[in-house]
């Protein structure tokens, strides 16, 4: 679900890079990509075995 | 470089999007591989990737329009490269069918790097900054290349609504949320 929402805020930003205002564009695409890396975070919270 | 050969670079850039994007998909409907969370927010983020391009497109080449590719790339690089550490241990199976020998994860991996550097070199030829093109309307080749984008990032959206359905993503998907009981 949270991701077929970031897929519809990008569609949104695209849409009004294509047909709208550039700031409109910019802010959506500001929006989304907080939450894409938001969500990244939400889904990379366990530990990784790994030691350099 | 021109502005417009600038602009029918951003459009081969969506075109190379694309075919990722439907990599995706043949992966996910002929082989019946229903990707992860982390796997879908790789798929984001090439999505994202696509903005700028469009941007340049209809507004004209501007370094605000590559520094938002650059972010999305950098984003997505972040997201791949944490699913190669995640399955980076000898003996692990890794997540999915390899495609020559690498991991949808893998592969986003290195695109993501190779937009970084693509971009860094694109911005170089200052040219393209100097002509004002806007007005102009853009070749069929490139408004082909944004509008096969639009219906692939919807494509995109419908397909993770029927995987995920309306909770989130379980880490390991074996079955489409909203589909359960018709398949």
């Amino acid at each position: 679900m949270d991701q077929a929402i970031l897929f519809v805020l990008f569609l949104a930003a695209m849409l009004a890079a294509w047909f709208g205002p550039r700031l409109l564009a910019g802010t959506l695409f500001a929006v989304a990509l907080a939450l894409t890396v938001a969500d990244y975070f939400h889904h990379a919270t366990g530990a990784l075995k790994l030691s350099f | 470089m021109t502005a417009r050969t600038a602009i029918l670079l951003n459009a081969l850039a969506l075109y190379a999007l694309a075919v990722v994007l439907l990599m995706g998909f043949v992966l996910q409907v002929l082989w019946r591989e229903l990707p992860c969370p982390l796997c879908l927010l790789q798929r984001v983020a090439f999505v994202a990737l696509a903005v700028g391009p469009i941007l340049n497109i209809r507004f004209g080449p501007r370094p605000s329009h590559y520094a938002m590719s650059l972010l999305a790339a950098l984003a997505g690089f972040g997201i791949s490269l944490r699913q190669v550490m995640l399955h980076i241990l000898p003996g692990d199976p890794g997540y999915g069918t390899a495609v020559l020998d690498l991991h949808y994860y893998s592969w986003a991996a290195i695109i993501f790097a190779v937009a970084i550097a693509l971009i860094a070199l694109v911005l170089l030829f200052e040219r393209q900054f100097e002509t004002m093109i806007a007005a102009q309307r853009p070749p069929a080749f490139a408004v082909a290349a944004v509008w096969l984008m639009i219906v692939i990032t919807a494509a995109n959206a419908a397909a993770t609504l029927l995987e995920c359905g309306f909770d989130v993503c379980p880490d390991n998907p074996v079955r489409y949320e909203m589909l359960q009981g018709r398949q």
